[in-house]
C-alpha cells in the first residue's frame, strides 16, 4: 500500500521556496529518510504532509484516503521539539494524546518502560532533561500502535549517551517492519536506519531511492607511495582508476568495482612504484549525498 | 462529542495553577462580591432609600449581573486567552494537529470550553442571586422572584460575549502576554476613548454600538438608569442600550467573533 503521496507540492514563505514540486511516494514497510541540510525544507515537508502548515499548490494522500480526514490518528510523529503540557507528570501528558487518538487500552507503564523512563512517570515534564524529553515523545509516538511514525531531526541536541539511546530505540522501532519517516540531515544516522532516502536541498527533491542503489557501485580508493609524481603518472594510465583529489601523502580516487586492491598493488610493483597506502571501500551515502548537491549547485 | 472535547480540556487544565487561581477567584468572589455594598455603601446616596437594594428582589439580578459583569470579563475573559495562548507558547496546539485532531475538532474543543465557562457562570449567577435574593427579601414571592426574568438569558449572552472576544483575540495574536494585554487595553481603554471620541462628533446612538458597549450594556451598571433619564432629556437619546437591542447586538458580535477566530484558524499556519 502506498502510505503517503505528495504531488507537486509547493509552499513558500515570501520569496523563498521552501518545498518546490515534491513528488514523494513511500510504501508501507519503507524506513524513509529525508535527508538534507539545515532550511532545505525537511520540516516543511512534514508540517504540511501532518497538517499543521498550509501550502500553495499540489495535493498529498495518506493511506489511499482510507481514513479521511482522521488519518493522524494513525500516525506517530515527532516534528522539530518534543510538546508537553510542562505542567503535568509523563502519565497525565500521555493520557491526553490516547484520547486525542481514540485509543482506550493504553499500557502507560510498559510505553514508559520502553523509552527508559517509567522511574520518572510522575516527575513533571518541565523537570525531565532534553534527552528524557525526546523519549517521553517517542513513547507518545507508539500510543494505538500506529502504523506510520514520523521523526524530525531526532537526535538534535542530544548528548553522545541521549544520541545513542535515541538511535537505538528508532533502531528498534524500524526493525519491527513499520514504516517510519525520519528526517535528518546527519548522513550517519539515515545511513545506519533508513531503508530508502530522498535527498533535499532548497526545496528540491534532488534524488530518491533505497539507500543501496543511491551509492553506485564505485569504490573510493587513497593511495599512497613516496614517490607521489610516479604514482600519478601510473594511476592515470590504469583501467578503472580515476584520481579526483590530491593530498599531501596519497591520491583519492574512484576505481571501478571491478578492480581489486590486490591488482591495483600489483600493477604498481610492476613499474617499480611501492606503495605505503591503500584502502578502497565502498561509497558512503556522505560522499553522494555531497556529489548530488554538488551537481545542484552547478546547475544553478 | 462536546464530553469528550471537555474530557480533553480538563485533563489539560485541572493542574494549571493560572487556571485554577483564575476559577478560585471567580468561584470565590462572585457570590459575595456584592455583600462588601453592606460595608462600602452603609450611607447610600439619594435617591437609593438604603443598600439593601442590591440583595433583594428583583434589583438584585441587576446588581449581582454587574458584579459579574466585571468578574466574567476579567477572570474568565483572562483564562479564555490562557487557555488558548498557552497552548500556542507550549506548542501544544500542533502537537494536538499532529496526534490526530482535526483542525474543526480543535476549535470546537475550545467553543465547548467557552459555552461550559458560560453554563457555569450564568448557573452561579443564578444560584447566587436567589440565595441572597431570599435571604434579602421580606415576603417575596414566586412572580417577584421572577419579575426580571431575562437576566438569565442577558447574562449567559454576555459570558458568550466576552468570552468568544477573548476567544478570537487568542486565536489572532497568539502571544500570550499581547494577547491579555490587548484584551483588556480594549475593553477598559481603547473602545470607551473611541466611543467617547465618536459621542463628541456625532452626538447620537451610533457609539453606543461598539462590540465591549453592546455586551456590557446586557449587563449594565445598575446606578446609570437613573442619570439615563436625566441624560435623555439633554441629549435626546438613552446612553443604555434596551435589553433588546444589547441581545441582538451582542448576539451579531458573538457571531462576528466566533466567525473571524474560525476563518483565522481554518487558514493559518499552526
Amino acid at each position: 500500500m502506498e502510505v503517503l503521496q505528495t504531488s507537486h507540492l509547493h509552499k513558500s514563505y515570501g520569496k523563498i521556496k521552501a518545498v518546490n514540486d515534491l513528488n514523494l511516494s513511500i510504501h508501507q514497510g519503507m524506513v524513509f529518510g529525508l535527508l538534507g541540510p539545515n532550511g532545505s525544507g525537511k520540516t516543511t515537508t512534514l508540517g504540511i504532509i501532518l497538517g499543521i502548515l498550509q501550502f500553495d499548490a499540489g495535493n498529498f494522500t495518506w493511506f489511499e484516503n482510507q481514513y479521511g480526514e482522521k488519518h493522524r490518528t494513525r500516525i506517530g510523529a515527532i516534528l522539530e521539539t518534543p510538546n508537553f503540557y510542562p505542567y503535568l507528570n509523563a502519565i497525565d501528558n500521555l493520557k491526553i494524546v490516547s484520547l486525542i487518538k481514540g485509543v482506550e487500552d493504553t499500557n502507560y507503564d510498559d510505553l514508559l518502560k520502553l523509552v527508559d523512563l517509567h522511574h520518572r512517570k510522575d516527575s513533571k515534564f518541565s523537570s525531565y532533561s532534553l534527552g528524557m524529553k525526546q523519549r517521553l515523545a517517542i513513547a507518545a509516538t507508539q500510543i494505538g500502535n500506529p502504523d506510520v511514525l514520523i521523526f524530525d531531526e531526532p537526535t538534535n541536541g542530544l548528548d553522545p549517551q541521549g544520541i545513542a539511546e535515541v538511535r537505538q530505540i528508532l533502531k528498534r522501532i524500524a526493525d519491527t517492519g513499520k514504516t517510519v519517516i525520519m528526517a535528518s540531515h546527519i548522513l550517519d544516522e539515515v545511513e545506519k536506519i533508513c531503508s530508502h532516502v530522498g535527498i533535499m536541498k532548497n526545496g528540491v527533491l534532488l534524488a530518491s531511492g533505497p539507500v543501496g542503489a543511491m551509492l553506485n557501485d564505485k569504490l573510493l580508493g587513497e593511495i599512497g607511495s613516496d614517490d607521489l609524481i610516479a604514482l600519478t603518472q601510473a594511476l592515470n594510465d590504469m583501467e578503472g582508476v580515476t584520481i579526483s583529489a590530491a593530498r599531501p601523502k596519497f591520491l583519492e580516487c574512484t576505481v571501478d568495482a571491478s578492480v581489486s586492491a590486490s591488482k591495483i598493488n600489483r600493477l604498481l610493483a610492476e613499474k617499480n612504484i611501492f606503495v605505503n597506502h591503500l584502502v578502497l571501500r565502498k561509497q558512503r551515502l556522505e560522499e553522494e549525498f555531497l556529489e548530488i548537491t554538488r551537481k545542484q549547485n552547478s546547475v544553478k | 462529542m462536546m464530553k469528550e472535547l471537555i474530557t480533553l480540556e480538563w485533563l489539560k487544565f485541572r493542574k494549571n495553577s493560572v487556571v485554577i487561581v483564575l476559577s478560585a477567584l471567580f468561584v470565590g468572589l462572585f457570590p459575595f462580591i456584592i455583600l462588601t455594598g453592606k460595608k462600602v455603601f452603609n450611607n447610600v446616596p439619594p435617591p437609593l432609600p438604603s443598600s439593601i437594594v442590591f440583595y433583594e428582589f428583583p434589583t438584585v439580578w441587576d446588581y449581582q449581573g454587574y458584579a459579574g459583569n466585571w468578574l466574567v470579563s476579567f477572570c474568565l475573559g483572562f483564562m479564555m486567552v490562557y487557555m488558548v495562548t498557552s497552548e500556542v507558547s507550549n506548542r501544544t496546539q500542533r502537537q494536538a494537529i499532529i496526534n490526530g485532531m482535526t483542525r474543526k475538532e480543535y476549535w470546537f474543543s475550545k467553543l465547548s470550553v467557552l459555552i461550559f465557562m458560560a453554563l457555569v457562570a450564568t448557573a452561579m449567577y443564578v444560584v447566587s442571586s436567589i440565595v441572597l435574593g431570599v435571604t434579602h427579601t421580606e415576603g417575596y414571592d414566586f412572580e417577584i422572584i421572577w419579575d426580571n426574568n431575562n437576566a438569565i438569558i442577558r447574562f449567559f449572552v454576555m459570558c458568550l460575549g466576552y468570552l468568544s472576544f477573548a476567544f478570537f483575540i487568542a486565536i489572532w495574536i497568539r502571544k500570550g502576554t499581547l494577547a491579555i494585554l490587548t484584551y483588556f487595553s480594549y475593553i477598559m481603554f481603547l473602545e470607551p476613548i473611541i466611543r467617547a471620541i465618536h459621542l463628541n462628533y456625532f452626538r447620537n446612538r451610533s457609539s453606543l454600538f461598539y462590540p465591549m458597549n453592546v455586551i456590557e450594556d446586557l449587563m449594565p451598571n445598575p446606578f446609570f438608569k437613573l442619570p439615563d433619564v436625566w441624560i435623555e432629556k439633554e441629549w435626546g437619546f438613552k446612553i443604555l442600550l434596551s435589553h433588546t437591542e444589547a441581545l441582538g447586538g451582542s448576539i451579531f458580535f458573538i457571531a462576528i467573533f466566533m466567525s473571524l477566530s474560525w476563518w483565522l484558524f481554518m487558514k493559518r499556519d499552526i
